[in-house]
């Protein structure tokens, strides 16, 4: 499955399911993104290319590349 | 750094959470903070006097390390971090690690707490900025943090604006370093590397699920949280079309401001250095010394103080957009555009920063994880209008536009912000074309904890324009003071005309004319290379003798073109003319002038400082050569083109 297709596409609230397996999702979990977190991610309406996840330990800031690793699954479905 | 078996104190903590407002208020010196992460990216190091059990001072180092959020590094800075940190900790002597904590994050917090402990001996955990903590409604459970980390650990709290904590903290410090313990081995020092990224993330996985619930507790809230997940603010700052307008609608207010409130400090100061020259002249008795006081001295002096109000404003208005937590949005904002040129996110902030002074903002890049992008940053930081241009830029656009205003928009203002974007323009064309030439090697990301948007506080803001701005007048002042002590004289003594075809000999008396000077002498040298980008040999003297720093350009037109009593500087170079009739300071001539201060690389503290982080000669050389080459060229095609199209 291409990357796009399960990437959240609207802003909400989700449950991180999966990191990948680089650098930089090791560097996500160090900031708190691990699996189990519930994080709300704006896609739509912020800076082109960034997206904006907001943790139990307040908000990030993520280049829309480095995230694409990090696989999400919505809160309610 | 502290090489022997002194006491220290390391301080360690994520990014951002205030370790170097601590150190600052421990060691009682300045250095740069803001809200936002990855501000500190050297170590910094400064004394701290703490009172032993006997009751007897005792000075022991402090040192402030770059921000972390685990031992394994992926930045510069946090190699920086690490690497010192395993110095410091593998010297002899007594030694004190402060976990300096942000009770507002709590689980990163604790999960950075819980990974260091299992490799390094922490001796206090300083829980900061406790008065916003506590203004969030958080209260610290001490049973259920003892539950987790046993008892062991020295627990301090830190409001910037309480002595008393500061005095709990001193007193904390001083009983560690004392009870022994202080001398542990640690477990870092022995055998450790980093390990693959799928340990971390297994690591950081366990860690994070073990605080989540203990966190709650340990920090609990007795107020209800945010209710959003993002803030109407950041809905607006960090929108792509309304944060884009926001962003560029402020850098034209600051521009404006900078001409429009600086008007009347700028006239006082003028009006106050003509009025000591005079009154100097008139007290001291007539000859060199009474010449080079009121002519050399406070001419030289008034160049640049004269500008301190624009730089004071521009620094305000920086120092006001860091502490407020807006910068990090700036960062997000123009993360994508910046990528098109070759550059990071992150690159903006050192960009920005540059636009008060490159030499910490070449610093700033080693927050920049991708090597090519840094080095790419570091060498186009220079392009950005710095502080020590603003009184060249002024002067100038002063020289070449009325005081006029259009729809109530100041003429010079936007001229002066046309300049900046010109720079701006500059910095990402030329690192768009290094792009293509450096090689592309090394992981780039972008991953940034946003600071919470802050109402800037007043005294921080004023604290950090004041020590730019001592910085600027004490950096420039010691410059102009020996370049006008030279210049004057330069201009007071010339080598000799009894014989004009012979050879120049010393003439220790006073030459009846300037173009007498040995000033005149030296200048003529290089007029050949002046006079096509519009200049004469006194303005060959006066770029000459900014090559150290550029902002001397002003100072050492004031000494080389004295105004007479009661005429202002501007005013006075204004009405200059050739014996021809032509302005000295005609428009082409200040078009090529601007066009190369803009360009040249004119300030040894930033050629020193690009040698010191690439560790190469190769790089200041080159970018020191190809500047200066450029912006000769580009001054003199602008002159050549202007000057027919032009009147003078």
């Amino acid at each position: 499955m291409a990357e796009e297709e399960f990437f959240p596409q609207k802003n909400g609230w989700y449950v991180v399911e999966r990191l990948g397996r680089g650098e930089t999702s090791a560097r996500l979990a160090e900031m708190g993104l691990v699996p189990g977190v519930r994080v709300w991610l704006g896609v739509a309406s912020f800076p082109a290319g960034v997206v904006y996840v907001h943790t139990p330990d307040g908000a990030l800031v993520v280049r829309r590349s480095e995230i694409q690793e990090v696989r999400f699954i919505p809160l309610n479905g | 750094m502290v090489q022997d078996g002194r006491p220290r104190i390391l301080l360690t903590g994520t990014p951002n959470s205030g370790k170097t407002t601590l150190f600052n208020r421990l060691t009682g010196l300045n250095h740069q903070t803001a809200n936002f992460p990855g501000v500190t990216t050297a170590v910094a190091e400064g004394r701290v006097r703490l009172m032993s059990k006997d009751g007897v001072p005792w000075d022991v180092a402090c040192l402030d390390l770059p921000g972390i959020y685990s031992l394994y590094p992926d930045t510069p800075d946090e190699e920086e971090a690490v690497r010192c940190l395993r110095h410091a900790l593998a010297l002899p002597g007594p030694q004190c690690v402060v976990f300096v904590a942000d009770p507002t994050t709590p689980q990163r917090t604790l999960h950075l707490l819980q990974h260091l402990l299992r490799y390094v001996h922490i001796h206090l955990v300083v829980f900061n900025f406790w008065d916003v903590a506590e203004k969030e409604g958080i209260r610290f459970d001490e049973k259920a943090f003892r539950a987790l980390f046993g008892d062991a650990l020295r627990i301090a709290f830190h409001n910037p604006r309480n002595h008393v904590h500061l005095r709990q903290i001193r007193k904390a410090l001083a009983e560690a370093l004392e009870d022994g313990t202080a001398e542990r081995s640690h477990p870092l020092l022995h055998g450790f590397s980093k390990p693959s990224p799928d340990v971390r993330i297994s690591q950081s996985t366990r860690d994070f699920n073990l605080f989540q619930e203990p966190a709650q507790r340990i920090f609990r809230r007795t107020l209800p949280g945010e209710s959003a997940p993002v803030s109407r603010l950041d809905r607006i700052l960090l929108h792509p079309v309304w944060g884009t307008l926001l962003f560029i609608t402020s850098l034209f207010l600051i521009f404006q401001a900078i001409f429009s409130w600086s008007t009347y400090p700028m006239a006082a100061i003028e009006w106050a250095f003509r009025h000591l020259g005079l009154w100097l002249r008139g007290t001291m008795p007539p000859g060199a010394l009474s010449d080079l006081v009121s002519d050399g001295l406070v001419q030289g002096l008034s160049g640049i103080f004269v500008f301190v109000p624009q730089i004071a404003f521009l620094l305000l208005f920086i120092a006001g957009m860091e502490e407020s937590g807006y910068m990090a949005r700036a960062v997000a904002l123009m993360d994508r555009l910046m990528r098109r040129f070759g550059l990071s996110g992150r690159s903006v902030v050192p960009l920005l920063g540059g636009a008060a002074c490159a030499v910490p903002s070449i610093l700033a890049t080693r927050a920049i994880p991708h090597p090519t992008r840094r080095l790419i940053t570091l060498l186009v930081i220079p392009l950005m209008s710095c502080s020590a241009r603003l009184p060249v830029y002024t002067m100038l656009i002063g020289l070449l536009f009325p005081q006029q205003t259009y729809w109530g928009l100041d003429v010079r203002g936007l001229a002066l912000m046309g300049m900046y974007v010109a720079g701006f323009g500059l910095a990402v064309g030329a690192a768009f074309l290094l792009s293509r030439v450096l090689p592309g090697a090394g992981r780039d990301y972008l991953i940034m904890s946003l600071p919470h948007l802050q109402r800037p506080k007043i005294g921080v803001v004023l604290a950090k324009t004041w020590n730019g701005l001592k910085g600027f007048i004490i950096g420039a002042g010691k410059i102009i003071l020996l370049i006008s002590i030279i210049l004057w004289g330069l201009m007071r003594y010339g080598p000799g005309t009894s014989d004009p075809s012979g050879p120049a000999v010393l003439n220790l008396r006073p030459v009846e004319a300037v173009d007498q000077s040995w000033a005149a002498f030296l200048g003529r040298a290089i007029e050949p290379a002046i006079e096509p980008m519009g200049g004469d040999w006194r303005i060959g003297i006066a770029i000459i003798s900014s090559f150290a720093a550029r902002e001397v350009f002003s100072g050492t037109l004031a000494t080389l073109f004295p105004p007479p009593p009661g005429v202002g500087l501007r005013a006075h170079l204004g009405d200059l003319r050739y014996p021809d009739g032509r302005r000295v300071f005609s428009a082409p001539a200040c078009i090529a002038l601007l066009i190369f201060y803009a360009l040249a690389l004119q300030c040894m503290s930033t050629v020193a400082t690009v040698y010191h982080e690439t560790r190469s000669l190769r790089w200041p050389l080159l970018q020191f050569l190809t500047l200066s080459l450029c912006a000769w060229v580009a001054a003199v095609a602008a002159y050549q083109l202007s000057k027919g199209l032009i009147d003078f």
